[in-house]
């Protein structure tokens, strides 16, 4: 029986440039750290006797010298064996960090209870047999598990529980990797794991990594999901910002365990405003979610529909004040300011600007047509189109007016 | 509105004067300076000008010939009341009365208040502002004598009142006009547009362009940090490869390489022993070769000299047989050339003798000749003589009158007239005395003059009748006579001198002489030109033959005698006689002529002969070198065979008979073979182990080796670049860059949709403006273009053609003109009388506008409006004016012509 703590996509060092504010994102990417002082306590509390970390350590091969010292730092902190497998983020192929001389020396001289585990070899330890799947290049179209069909399972031990620690998405099962503005990237196709090549009796356990939640793939394979969040999710079911303990013995199925780790919470709003009553929904709705917290939240805000000048100003003022707030706020959608009735009523209402008056409640018209339409069947850049003219001409004549 | 009656007094030249007009149509008509104008103006004032104003345009109405000052009274319905008018034009003590017939009185500023609101005008112009208002005043309704034609559009919208024309139309359309503010707001679109886009696009430097320039950068930035990802893992990628290749290198090729070097160097050992066996036998083998080489030798030179041998003969043969054709062929061409010389002499004999007879016939033909001219120069010189003795005489002849010219002739023919028109003149200027019947003795000039006598005197004439009567006659006509006889005389002295010089009785016999003189002179001429001709002819004949000169015509007779003596045979051809003559000359011309034809083709006909002979003779003589050529060539053959027999002779004696060589071959064959045999097995023992192979095979190798070693440097040059590109990229942190790049593309990106956005919802303001101003305009000048058009139809007569003008807000109406189908005619292009209809139909048309403002009638005036159309349209004109009346306009006519307005006005006024 083995007890060891599976976890995985740290991606130290990301550098969060959509956060603008420095200090902020600061905070942030220092969280990722914070994050990995938190394991440290899990190891200490639950009896490990080593840790695997599959894959995406650090966000990039080019990450600062000084973060990848300091992380290697606070592994040390462990007390116990460390293996790593270099993920699609951090590949170890030629050019990636764990080739690099001064990290091969820090890890030697520092560090000894790290194991970097960059060939396809199995490593037989004091109580398993880990079997590493390294990525050596950031997309790779072979399997990186292909190897273990090929390996003469006669020539191991059957006493010792066998780990296959791998990164990359499952075959047959789609994982999402997402750009750092939370956009979808679509290299799946490359380091895809295929269980139907392995003969899984030979193997107990599989240490996933690549994918940011939880996730169960059968009673003997997991993805650890990353200990930190970085980034919105895309479905309220993901299970972020933990790391697994597992307990493993040869030929049975594995008992596996959560432990919450992260300290930052990322929400998705979406709503559309086009009203006092949605604007109070909203505030609400941001109070629930972030409880007053201060420069612990992160938001993504999806925002649609039309405000009078005023409701506008009081939305502004909301953003303002949560980009203040929150540790990080972005906005997506557009929120039209448009003139208000009495605005228009002003525009429409001028017996001595034929012109004006004409065009204004044209316009008017025109909007108002399009609230009855179905969302489905507008052309919102029409509608888009409509409200600025109308807002522009607002704007024209009251500055005629000064 | 209407007028009802108008009083006007003291006003210009009228006293008093009272007119009532028709609701409908008024004619006013009189002749030059009965005042028409001034009732206009008076009426145009009253309305319109304070009753105290000053200056020139009140003062213009007063009378120089009434006292007191101009009063004008009207009496007009309004705003369904009728209302009395009265203003004194007194300047500053004016007065001004207005009452309604219900309402009270008004007086003065009140008065001119209330009317100004009646007749809807902003103020009673006052004299500060009269210049400059009251030309504008009801000049869209009232035409002014002399101003029909002017384009009262062009004039400015104050013309035509347009605000009241608009306010109107707005009120019939229920919309409002467009506004300074309308305006402005266009006006700030099309700087906020233009401030962004040109025609071309976006304007550089503009907000827009600022903004696109930042979203191109940014997208630029995020491609260029993208490449620098993609090129930082293909780096990395090729230097895995190139780390697993110099692995390979090392670890499998490099190994693989030294071991079979040193085995294919062991086995070049083994295989040096195994060469130097092979070379012994090689050389054995080589020597019976050699051996075999001579035998083969001798053989095929034995045959080879038979061959030569054969053939020699055959060619012997060959060239024995060639010369006897040759000489058969010869003995031929001989005997041609000898019978073509024959042909040639006998010719040649001919031709010799032809020859010596054509020289006789010449020398023959000469001498004749020669006695010719020397018989015709004989008689050409006795002609000369006769002629030189008979111009002699004409000369002596001639000698005699020679001075005598035809001058002469004539002036003794003048001289001659002269004297008989002055005895003429003697005798016209002569009077004559008849006496015809006298019993008394009467004398005349101290002669008797008896009855029946004549008597003629030209100075006087004393005339004594018995003697105691004593007549003087006197001729008043008399000339004067001794000038004339004066003249008498040196005329006949200057005849007789001439006469006498010639030595003639009268001027006839000196007539006769000139004849004479003119004839000789004539005769010598001719004489003189034959002699010169004889002359040249002589000269010619003697030239021809120079010895003519000094031989005389015997000489040469006996000369040809001697020659018919020699040639007495030859000349019998040409004279039975034997003798010979010059007419014989051109039968023995004929005759040479013939001699030289013949001689012409025997010459010919040697030359051909001579050609051929050349010909035969070149012939034989090639055939005699090809004679000699064979000959030396049978003797150079005989002498080869007998060389060749020699050496195949000698040959045999060396080597044997040609068996026994044969034999000695097949036994050195047999010989070489067995050693190959020895050879090939010592060869395939060794052939795993051959050297030269072994040698390439190591070279390779050890190319291969070196070639391992360059790959394996290039390698590591490859890697090193690699490795020192991936670490630049790295130090620029990329994945950092990336996402500092997808953030500043999607800020730039949202900004320049945001400012893309507006300027289009600008744009569309601008067009939606645009559009509506559009509207506008047509709401204006369709209606009023249309009123114009269906005024001018009677006068146009043409359905197609319409009135047209455009429209905007501070310009009113402009470019006026008429449109026919496609084509334009600006009002400035029209005809005067076009000028003048065009207009009226404008005023008539705005009249029916604006009425609507005037309890839908208002007074019209035309004062002389329409002097310039022609009779022609008058009708039209006419038509036009009763549609007016009908549509409820009131129309006030002045003319000094009544004549066509008669018939359609209501009631006509004469003015005195």
């Amino acid at each position: 029986m083995v007890k060891f703590l599976h976890t995985a996509d740290w991606q130290i060092g990301k550098p969060f440039k959509n956060v603008v504010d420095q200090q902020k994102r600061f905070r942030i990417q220092q969280e990722r750290l914070n994050s990995v002082r938190r394991i440290s306590d899990i190891i200490l509390g639950e009896d490990i006797e080593f840790v695997l970390i599959a894959g995406d350590l650090f966000d990039s091969n080019t990450v600062k010298q000084s973060i990848i010292l300091e992380t290697l730092e606070i592994i040390r902190s462990f007390n116990c064996n460390v293996f790593i497998i270099p993920g699609n983020h951090d590949h170890g192929g030629c050019g990636g960090l764990w080739r690099k001389k001064e990290v091969i020396t820090n890890i030697q001289k520092r560090s000894p209870n790290i194991a970097v585990l960059n060939e396809e070899k199995i490593m037989e330890i004091d109580n398993a047999i880990l079997i590493p799947c390294p990525l050596t290049r950031q997309r790779d179209c072979k399997s990186p598990t292909s190897w273990i069909k090929n390996i003469e399972w006669n020539n191991y031990t059957n006493e010792k529980p066998r780990i296959v620690i791998a990164h990359g998405s499952v075959v047959g099962f789609a994982s999402k990797d997402y750009d750092n503005s939370g956009r979808e990237n679509n290299h799946n196709q490359n380091n895809k794991i295929d269980f139907d090549e392995i003969n899984c009796n030979h193997i107990d356990y599989f240490a996933l990594g690549d994918w940011h939640s939880m996730k169960r793939i059968n009673n003997k394979s997991w993805y650890s999901g990353t200990p930190e969040p970085d980034r919105f999710s895309r479905n309220d079911n993901e299970k972020r910002g933990q790391v697994l303990i597992v307990d493993c013995n040869r030929n049975q199925v594995p008992k596996v365990k959560h432990i919450k780790t992260s300290q930052l919470y990322w929400h998705n709003i979406k709503i559309n405003l086009n009203s006092n009553n949605d604007l109070d929904k909203l505030k609400q709705n941001i109070e629930t979610i972030t409880k007053s917290r201060i420069n612990r939240d992160l938001l993504r805000l999806e925002v649609n529909g039309q405000l009078n000048l005023s409701q506008f100003n009081y939305y502004d003022l909301m953003i303002k004040e949560l980009t203040q707030n929150l540790l990080h706020l972005r906005v997506k959608g557009k929120c039209l300011c448009k003139p208000n009735e009495e605005e228009i009523e002003g525009l429409i209402d001028r017996p001595n600007d034929p012109l004006i008056s004409i065009i204004a409640e044209s316009l008017f018209n025109k909007i108002k047509e399009y609230e009855q339409i179905e969302i489905k069947d507008k052309d919102l850049d029409d509608e888009e189109l409509r409200i600025l003219c109308l807002s522009e001409l607002n704007r024209l004549c009251t500055e005629l007016t000064k | 509105m209407k007028l009802i009656k108008c009083k006007i007094e003291n006003t210009r030249r009228h006293k008093l004067v009272n007119i009532d007009f028709d609701p409908k149509i008024t004619l006013i008509h009189g002749p030059n300076e009965s005042g028409k104008s001034t009732i206009v103006e008076a009426m145009h004032r009253v309305l319109f000008l304070k009753s105290n104003s000053t200056g020139l345009i009140s003062e213009k109405l007063r009378s120089k010939f009434h006292i007191g000052n101009p009063l004008v009274e009207i009496e007009f319905d309004a705003q369904g009341q009728i209302w009395n008018l009265s203003k004194r034009f007194s300047g500053q003590s004016g007065t001004t009365r207005i009452y309604g017939n219900t309402t009270k009185e008004y007086n003065g500023a009140a008065a001119e208040d209330l009317l100004a609101e009646l007749l809807k005008v902003n103020e009673i112009v006052g004299s500060r502002k009269a210049n400059n208002l009251l030309p504008k005043r009801w000049s869209h309704l009232w035409i002014f004598q002399g101003l029909s034609s002017r384009n009262i559009l062009e004039l400015g919208t104050e013309y035509y009142n347009l605000e009241g024309l608009v306010n109107v139309l707005e009120k019939k359309s229920e919309k409002l006009v467009q506004s300074a503010a309308d305006q402005k707001i266009i006006r700030n679109l099309e700087i906020l547009i233009d401030d962004n886009y040109t025609s071309r696009g976006i304007k550089r430097n503009s907000e827009l362009w600022t903004y696109q320039q930042k979203f191109l950068k940014s997208e630029q930035f995020l491609t260029e940090t993208k490449e620098a990802i993609k090129s930082l893992e293909e780096s990395n990628s090729e230097l895995d490869s190139i780390e697993k290749q110099i692995l390979d290198i090392k670890s499998q090729i490099q190994p693989l390489l030294t071991n079979k070097l040193d085995e294919l160097q062991s086995k070049k050992f083994e295989s040096a022993k195994n060469n130097e066996q092979i070379k012994t036998l090689t050389n054995k083998i080589e020597l019976c070769i050699k051996g075999l080489k001579e035998k083969r030798k001798f053989h095929s030179r034995l045959n080879s000299l038979k061959e030569q041998k054969k053939a020699k003969s055959k060619e012997l043969e060959e060239n024995e047989r060639s010369l006897n054709h040759l000489e058969l062929d010869l003995a031929d061409i001989n005997k041609k050339i000898k019978l073509n010389s024959n042909n040639k002499d006998n010719n040649q004999t001919k031709l010799d003798e032809l020859e010596n007879k054509g020289i006789k016939l010449k020398e023959i033909l000469e001498l004749l000749k020669l006695i010719y001219d020397k018989d015709k120069l004989n008689k050409l010189e006795s002609q000369e003589k006769a002629l030189t003795s008979k111009c002699q005489g004409l000369v002596q002849e001639e000698k005699y009158v020679k001075d005598l010219k035809e001058e002469e002739v004539e002036l003794l023919y003048d001289i001659k007239r002269e004297l008989k028109s002055l005895e003429g003149k003697i005798k016209s200027s002569s009077i004559q005395i008849y006496l015809e019947r006298s019993r008394n003795k009467v004398s005349i000039n101290g002669s008797i003059f008896k009855e029946g006598e004549i008597y003629d005197f030209i100075e006087r004439a004393e005339i004594l009748i018995d003697d105691d009567t004593k007549l003087f006659v006197h001729n008043k006509n008399c000339i004067d006579l001794n000038e004339i006889n004066n003249l008498k005389h040196n005329l006949t002295t200057k005849y007789n001198r001439i006469l006498h010089k010639y030595n003639v009785s009268d001027i006839f016999q000196l007539q006769e002489i000139y004849k004479r003189k003119l004839v000789v002179s004539t005769e010598l001429k001719m004489l003189k030109e034959k002699i010169s001709m004889i002359k040249e002819s002589k000269l010619e004949i003697e030239t021809n033959n120079t010895d003519l000169k000094n031989t005389t015509l015997d000489i040469l007779n006996k000369e040809i005698k001697l020659k018919e003596e020699t040639l007495s045979n030859f000349i019998q051809e040409f004279s039975n006689e034997g003798k010979l003559y010059p007419e014989q000359i051109p039968k023995i011309e004929l005759c040479l002529e013939s001699y030289r034809e013949i001689f012409k083709t025997l010459r010919n006909k040697i030359e051909t002969l001579q050609l051929e002979n050349s010909k035969f003779e070149n012939l034989r003589e090639n055939m005699q070198r090809r004679i000699s050529e064979l000959i030396s060539e049978v003797k150079v053959n005989s002498s080869e065979q007998k060389y060749i027999h020699e050496e195949k002779e000698n040959l045999i004696h060396n080597f044997g008979s040609e068996e026994s060589v044969s034999t000695q071959i097949n036994e050195i064959k047999a010989k070489i073979v067995a050693l190959s045999k020895q050879k090939k097995s010592l060869q395939s023992a060794m052939n795993v182990y051959d050297s030269n192979l072994i040698s390439t095979e190591i070279n390779k190798i050890k190319l291969e080796i070196e070639r391992t070693n360059n790959k394996l440097q290039e390698l590591s040059i490859s890697q090193g670049i690699l490795k020192e590109r991936s670490f630049t990229i790295s130090e620029r942190d990329p994945y950092s860059e990336l996402e500092q790049a997808i953030q500043n593309l999607e800020q730039s990106k949202t900004e320049y949709n945001n400012m893309t956005n507006l300027l289009k919802a600008r744009i569309e303001l601008l067009k939606l403006f645009k559009e509506a101003q559009l509207d506008y305009s047509n709401k204006y000048s369709k209606p009023i273009s249309q009123a114009i058009t269906n005024y001018l139809k009677p006068i146009v007569n043409n359905n197609d053609q319409n009135c047209y003008f455009d429209f905007d807000q501070s310009n009113g109406f402009t470019n006026l003109g008429l449109k026919q189908n496609s084509s334009l005619i600006n009002f400035n292009d029209l005809s005067i009388g076009m000028k003048e209809q065009l207009n009226a139909a404008i005023l008539l048309s705005m009249a029916d506008v604006h009425k609507q403002d005037y309890d839908n009638s208002l007074p019209i005036i035309f004062d002389d409006a329409f002097t310039n159309t022609d009779p022609g349209r008058i009708n039209s004109v006419l038509q036009m004016i009763l549609k007016a009346a009908d549509s409820g306009l009131q129309l006030i006519i002045l003319s000094c012509n009544p004549d066509p307005y008669q018939a359609i006005a209501n009631k006509i006024i004469k003015l005195e």
